[in-house]
């Protein structure tokens, strides 16, 4: 643990079925910063966070009603986009207040259009859960150009995590450097180019289907987040 | 009110299967270790509770699901694991770990099967967000037309926050949480302790894993008040069950002459029609009983409004020594029966000739290392970021990190692997020892063990249970290991055929980092 004057002070939108949510809020505080949860119905963002996650698990059962006391069909983060929190979300994606979706935050971030794709069901049609080699690259994981070319060994864990979007897209996010993380060796789900994580446009909002929180490597990732809020 | 009412009859009926009353076995089970420095709580509980130290402690239970399994074999297994979580978050611990023992034939049907299962385990355990972090698969034909499925897990607790099922003050609250009531699972009780082949579908639950991770937050929330006295899961007999045990226990443990009232025209139910039996006997998946202290009723319902869930008051604690049930007839005018305790759950004992097991010739085989990875790979075994060592890397044995007290929990299992057929005693031994030489290698302190014991027909089985339960009481007596809980599964047969003896026991402790 390292002591530090400039604190992260991390807000974790907590849906009520985000099973992750403990891990992303310790996952900070090992590192010596500070985290809190937003209940998915709160619409003020509190003001000292100046990071947002969007931690993983099943926001709503990956679930999506039609009506309350219907059927629903299987379609992860459709219903996480239609709660009271999003005006959070989107307030801060305006403020360039830096905006990290880890697994199911990721599937919430592209559901809500902040980030540009789709993620679909891999293509074993299974849930996939291991340790996977992780490449660095693109513009980095914001921004921290020390961590460009690493591999690290993150652990994934979705049904749902195969990256697909429109080949002009692809080739936009390739060369604008969107593209900060590839999956190197095993591609776990059948995502285009390999790819695991990306960045919108302004390079403040990051998603990605590994879960650093669990990952060895975690440090390197609360460091780039460091860098980026601190300079 | 005497077994006369055809009420009180139909409840005693279905409080006297083996599955509730453990009529066949108690007088073996009895025999057993329960009793230890580390045991807070023994068998009888929802989960059996062992100290860790540091003000905290785990709950541990094991529970089969075979019948289920094999008749309906996703919502089988997947109902399987959302009990076993709810008897452990049931005691006020939230669940860090799940266990998977399968045992499976060889035939096409078998290999069906098992994909759905696995599938029925993942879906349920990665949606609530707990880790599977081990298991075993083995393979049978013995097992053809009867597979095992059993689940273990493990929760860790503030020792000062453990919640009991029990209710000890006449006045307060019995509270009603989580799902409708509907038909399904009716007779899910007797269903597992009668032979598979005459169930019926309709007997089996259907899971809802979005709603138990509600569930389990609410009721871990509540854990950390004063507000409640006891609390139920509703399983077996669900809303019978519940109500009358939390009273029950409460007076084993006070010696006071508490009773209670049930108002089954206020529990929510799916279909309007259904009948007091029904609704008493429903094991409709998803719900929990709260004995609420009174004057926190509103604190308790508003937290459970905070995570979307259904929460009314269905009953009370009274001082009468009765169980009420209060319900509308036909002509829709409140009636209230009321029964002794000692009729809905005679003390009743069943006895089967100790016949020695006759060896069955089939293999028994150890699952390849490539199907377990396929098996596991659909298992988030890493939620919670405490798995240090899971299914990833070989051995029956996972380490997890527990900050909390600074050490690490160890998990090890076993099953007799197939030794049990030949000789009980042995392959009980075998599964003991196995357990212990992981603890051994890893430097660790074993605390307690659970156990679920899969035997067939009572008549060609009964011996074998008997040297199996005689074999794990010297084990436990001479290494001071006691059992705090478990789950009897007998009845795994089927057309006169029974499956060879398959105990598995999982035993837990604690390693100095």
């Amino acid at each position: 643990m390292k002591i530090i004057d400039k604190k992260l002070r991390a807000g974790i939108i907590r849906f009520p079925g985000s099973n992750c949510d403990y891990d992303a809020l310790n996952f900070f505080k090992k590192y010596g910063h500070e985290s809190r949860f937003i209940w998915y119905k709160e619409t003020q963002m509190p003001p000292e966070i100046n990071i947002l996650v969007l931690p993983g698990g099943f926001a709503f059962g990956d679930r999506y009603y039609e009506k309350a006391t219907g059927e629903y069909t299987i379609n992860p983060g459709e219903l996480a986009v239609k709660s009271p929190v999003m005006e959070i979300v989107f307030a801060a994606a305006s403020k360039k207040i830096p905006i990290l979706g880890i697994c199911n935050g990721f599937q919430i971030l592209v559901k809500s259009g902040l980030l540009p794709g789709k993620l679909a069901r891999n293509d074993s049609g299974k849930f996939f859960c291991d340790n996977i080699a992780c490449e660095v690259l693109g513009d980095s994981f914001f921004k921290d150009k020390e961590i460009l070319g690493k591999i690290f060994n993150i652990p994934v864990a979705h049904g749902y995590g195969k990256y697909i979007a429109s080949e002009p897209e692809i080739f936009s996010l390739e060369t604008r450097g969107h593209i900060f993380l590839k999956y190197k060796g095993i591609n776990p789900n059948g995502s285009v180019k390999n790819i695991a994580g990306i960045s919108n446009e302004e390079g403040n909002i990051f998603g990605m289907m590994p879960h650093p929180e669990r990952s060895p490597d975690g440090k390197y990732f609360i460091k780039a987040m460091e860098k980026y809020v601190f300079g | 009110m005497s077994l006369d009412n055809p009420i009180a009859a139909a409840l005693a009926e279905a409080m006297a299967s083996e599955h509730t009353s453990y009529k066949s076995t108690k007088k073996f089970l009895s025999k057993l270790p329960v009793k230890g420095k580390y045991v807070i709580q023994g068998p009888g509980e929802n989960a059996g509770i062992l100290d860790l130290g540091g003000g905290w402690a785990l709950a541990i239970r094991i529970e089969s699901h075979n019948h289920p399994s094999f008749i309906k074999p996703y919502h089988g297994a997947a109902t399987g694991v959302g009990g076993i979580l709810r008897d452990i978050f049931t005691m006020g611990a939230r669940p860090i770990g799940l266990f998977d023992f399968l045992r499976f034939g060889n035939d096409k049907n078998s290999k069906s099967l098992i994909k759905e299962v696995v599938r029925g385990i993942a879906d349920y355990g990665n949606c609530v967000g707990v880790p599977v972090l081990g298991g075993d698969v083995y393979f049978d034909d013995t097992y053809s037309h009867n597979c095992l499925v059993n689940v273990a897990a493990i929760g860790l607790v503030k020792k000062k926050n453990i919640i009991y099922g029990n209710a000890f003050t006449p006045g307060n609250d019995l509270i009603y949480v989580g799902a409708k009531t509907g038909r399904d699972g009716i007779g899910g009780a007797q269903m597992a302790s009668k032979n598979l082949d005459s169930l019926e579908e309709s007997a089996i639950q259907i899971a809802d894993p979005f709603l138990e991770k509600l569930l389990l937050e609410a009721c871990c929330e509540l854990s950390e008040t004063n507000w409640t006295e006891g609390m139920q899961d509703m399983g077996a007999a669900g809303l019978l069950c519940s109500t009358s045990e939390v009273v029950i226990r409460g007076r084993k443990k006070s010696h006071l002459n508490l009773g209670a009232e049930v108002y089954l025209n206020k529990v929510p139910v799916k279909s309007p029609d259904m009948s007091p039996v029904e609704m008493l006997l429903s094991e409709s998946q998803e719900r929990m009983l709260i004995v609420g202290k009174k004057e926190h009723r509103e604190n308790i319902l508003n937290l459970f409004k905070h995570w979307d869930l259904e929460a009314c008051v269905i009953g009370k604690v009274t001082d009468d020594g009765k169980y009420a049930v209060v319900y509308d007839d036909e002509k829709n005018t409140n009636i209230s029966l009321k029964m002794e305790f000692k009729d809905i759950f005679p003390d009743i004992f069943e006895n089967w000739e100790l016949k020695k097991w006759e060896p069955q010739k089939n293999l028994y085989n150890k699952a390849e290392r490539a199907d377990l990875r396929k098996i596991w790979h659909q298992y988030d075994w890493m939620v919670g970021a405490r798995t240090i060592k899971g299914p990833n890397r070989p051995g029956h044995y996972a380490i997890l990190n527990a900050p909390e007290i600074e050490k690490e929990i160890i998990i090890a299992w076993s099953s007799d692997e197939g030794r049990c057929n030949q000789s009980p005693s042995e392959g009980m031994d075998y599964a003991f020892e196995k357990c212990l030489s992981r603890f051994k290698m890893l430097g660790a302190e074993p605390l307690g063990i659970t156990n679920c014991l899969n035997f067939g027909h009572p008549r060609d089985s009964m011996g074998a249970f008997s040297e199996a339960i005689g074999a794990l009481s010297n084990k436990c007596q001479s290494y001071k290991i006691p059992i705090v809980g478990g789950n009897v599964s007998l009845y795994n047969a089927c057309g006169g055929h029974s499956i060879k003896p398959t105990p598995i026991l999982v035993m837990a402790g604690v390693r100095k980092k």
